[in-house]
């Protein structure tokens, strides 16, 4: 407020009433309430500083201490109720001032040596589409009143959305600094889908004459920095002051979470920056019900049958399945991760050769898709194995045995089925062995071949140090294991 | 007919000029060339004094050789001294050294001959294995230490596998790149058997006709305008 354009303003302001009628001429009464702009707009956490200055003629203490003051604010020529302000009033001394309601002006800290103070208009909610109208009347009830123009201030929030489902407007939920915004699912009888929080920016009470430029950016410090993302990607995205940012159109089809946080910055008309600010917050995540994820995988497992129930003990938490978030512990809603890096319902790890990626990690859908893509690798890897063992010894090789049945188990899989389960873990046998070209690599499976053996007993099933497929068929095949 | 005698005799001197077993002196090159590296892969590598003489050993990989969620395949080269190395590629069951990148430690060995690696090994629902990895008597093995559950023991698992102090440090180097470094001329050259350098040496007398004939075309060519006076 200490601007030059302080006092630019300033003629424009000042309104001199003409002492009532009925009262002594000699005594007049004149009001200024000037801020150092035309149009202020107030932004969150910002305030402004006007000037109010009253001047009595002639300048006698006795007339001075009848002199009351009272500022009246209008939206859209309607009265503002004091709980609805806009902004918040204060003097100088820290002294709340209740609009429409007289005071003397000693309240307000003028003194008759002293008629020009300083006001603290603080920023509390955005205006509506008119503006609010501020100005200040002056009186010494019975001998003179003045009254000054009023003064158009806009106030402008900064608001984040979460806007829900579309077909509810009553599940919006304002999205404040330190809150969560949450990535659910969204189910009907014919297909399930993770939804991300549906945000909206917006800054109301901003006119359109202004620019405004956004941003958000999520982290997860949990996977470095695998999980940064940013929209726009570059740059920021620039938009009329009276446009809102509908921001899950630019994440359409992505899922992410963590730490985000949405950045704006406001240009003035000229092109100066006149605010930033950051909505921080954090994007957690819900699981879909078992019965959905059972129902998904079991429809895409394909000749895999025993899928489902792979991703049941791998995501397992106690009782507690088909995680692809945790469902408490330290860090509930946080992606379910299992040392050394596995991420999801499959718990799909960066063993196989690709970091996870962060649609792996965030979306349920791609982590299973990722499951099933890493059976087809293992099933590859089965029969590729078979084939080398009948290469690398093709007077001994027999087929190996049709079935497995694990011990304890009802249970019964097919030999290859068995490795390709194992294989998703880690194979009990990895061979060196000669390949189709001549050279050597490895090889792996659950069954170990013996060239020597009594013939009809070449093969010999290995389980691996985890007990995996006896843990799969038994816990979760035949659901020894809880499941709530 | 003419030519079939020189050919066979080179072919002779170059089968009886082919490389006899000889000790690692370069663990990279010997990776290269006995593991099936591809172009489009990467190749890992860590380099512990795992048997404590004082010469870093080497354990290589790469990104495409892994066992399920149990890490990738490894081959251990022991430093015999001199600048000599020897070949790990198996314990004693058979099964290569395996091990997750990001779930093995070393420290030092209780009998204090060098280091030993500890690893965990996930088997699904949380819960997994610690087992311990050793050199010895010119080969490793490994040993089942305990069942362990990280999140049950999340400062226990930290302090294993996510402290600086005993992680090893990885390095990973395009395959491509070390294959045009080793071998220059294409992984055609890595193995050489007796059909190849059949093939080489037909294919480089081959050129050398074609050149020799086309410089004597040349030759003429230029030697054909001239006019007598």
């Amino acid at each position: 407020m200490s601007s030059p354009l302080y006092f630019l303003f300033a003629s424009s302001l000042i309104v001199l009433l003409s002492p009532v009628s009925g009262q002594s001429p000699g005594t007049t009464l004149s009001a200024s309430f000037q801020f150092s702009s035309a149009k202020p707009v107030l932004f969150p956490g910002t305030s402004a500083t006007p000037t109010l200055e009253i001047v009595l003629h002639p300048n006698d203490r006795n007339t001075w201490e009848k002199v009351q003051v009272r500022l009246v604010a209008t939206m859209g020529d309607e009265p503002v109720p004091a709980g609805q302000m806009p902004v918040s009033l204060a003097t100088p001394g820290g002294k709340a001032i209740t609009t429409d309601k007289w005071n003397y002006a000693s309240y307000l800290g003028l003194g008759q040596d002293r008629d020009t103070i300083s006001l603290r208009v603080v920023h509390q909610r955005a205006t509506a589409t008119a503006p609010l109208q501020l100005h200040v009347e002056v009186e010494v009830p019975g001998l003179a009143a003045a009254a000054t123009a009023p003064v158009s201030i806009r106030c402008v929030d900064f608001l984040v959305t979460d806007v829900g489902d579309p077909a509810l407007p009553s599940d919006d939920a304002i999205i404040r600094n330190g809150d969560t915004a949450w990535l659910t699912h969204y189910m009907d009888t014919s297909r399930s889908l993770p939804i991300m929080p549906r945000l909206v920016a917006a800054t109301p009470g901003l006119s359109e004459d202004y620019k405004i430029q956004w941003m958000l950016e999520s982290r997860y410090p949990r996977r470095g920095d695998l999980d940064h993302v940013r929209f726009p990607g570059e740059g920021w995205l620039e938009l009329p002051g009276d446009q809102d940012w509908k921001v899950f159109a630019s994440y359409h089809g992505r899922y992410f979470g963590g730490n985000a946080q949405i950045s704006a910055r406001v240009l003035e008309p000229g092109g100066k920056l006149v605010f930033e600010a950051t909505r921080s917050f954090r994007i957690l995540c819900q699981n879909p019900p078992d019965a959905t994820t059972v129902q998904y995988i079991k429809s895409r497992q394909g000749r895999f049958w025993y899928a489902w129930a792979i991703a049941q003990h791998e995501s397992r938490q106690w009782k507690q399945v088909f995680n692809q978030f945790n469902s408490g512990g330290r860090v509930p809603n946080e992606p379910n991760y299992g040392a050394p890096d596995g991420w999801g319902i499959f718990q799909i790890d960066s063993s196989r050769g690709a970091t996870v990626s962060t649609a792996e990690v965030w979306d349920w859908r791609t982590n299973a898709q990722a499951g099933f893509d890493e059976l087809v690798t293992a099933e590859s890897d089965t029969r590729n194995y078979f084939l080398a063992i009948q290469r690398n010894y093709p007077d001994s090789y027999e087929p190996p045995p049709a079935t497995y049945t694990p011990p304890g188990c009802k249970t019964t899989l097919t030999s290859e089925e068995a490795s390709i389960m194992q294989c998703y873990n880690g194979a009990a046998v990895v061979r060196k062995l000669r390949n189709s070209h001549g050279t050597l690599s490895y090889y792996r499976s659950c069954w170990s071949f013996n060239p020597s053996g009594p013939s009809g007993k070449r093969w010999r099933y290995v389980e691996n140090r985890n007990n995996y497929v006896f843990k799969v068929v038994k816990h979760e095949l035949e659901g020894e294991m809880p499941v709530e | 007919m003419t030519m079939k005698r020189p050919v066979f005799t080179l072919i002779l001197l170059l089968a009886g000029s082919l490389p006899a077993a000889e000790p690692i002196t370069d663990p990279l090159r010997d990776y290269l060339e006995n593991f099936d590296v591809r172009r489009g892969e990467s190749v890992i590598t860590a380099d512990p004094d795992l048997n404590g003489d004082g010469i870093a050993d080497l354990l290589i990989t790469r990104n495409t050789l892994s066992n399920g969620r149990q890490g990738n395949l490894w081959v251990c080269y022991e430093s015999m001294g001199a600048g000599s190395f020897r070949r790990i590629d198996e314990l004693a069951e058979g099964n290569p050294i395996e091990f997750h990148q990001k779930a093995v430690s070393f420290r030092p060995r209780r009998d204090g001959k060098g280091l030993e690696l500890i690893r965990y090994s996930p088997g699904g629902a949380g819960e997994g294995m610690l087992s311990s990895l050793k050199l010895s008597g010119g080969g490793a093995t490994e040993t089942i230490l305990e069942d362990l559950r990280p999140s049950g023991e999340p400062d226990r698992y930290t302090s294993l596998f996510e402290n600086p102090k005993s992680q090893l440090a990885f390095h990973w180097e395009k395959s491509d790149v070390l294959l045009a470094r080793y071998f220059p001329l294409g992984r055609w050259f890595l193995h050489m058997t007796p059909l190849k350098w059949a093939i080489a040496v037909l294919g480089a007398l081959a050129t050398l006709v074609l050149v020799l004939a086309l410089v004597r075309v040349f030759l003429g060519g230029r030697a054909a305008p001239a006019v007598p006076r």
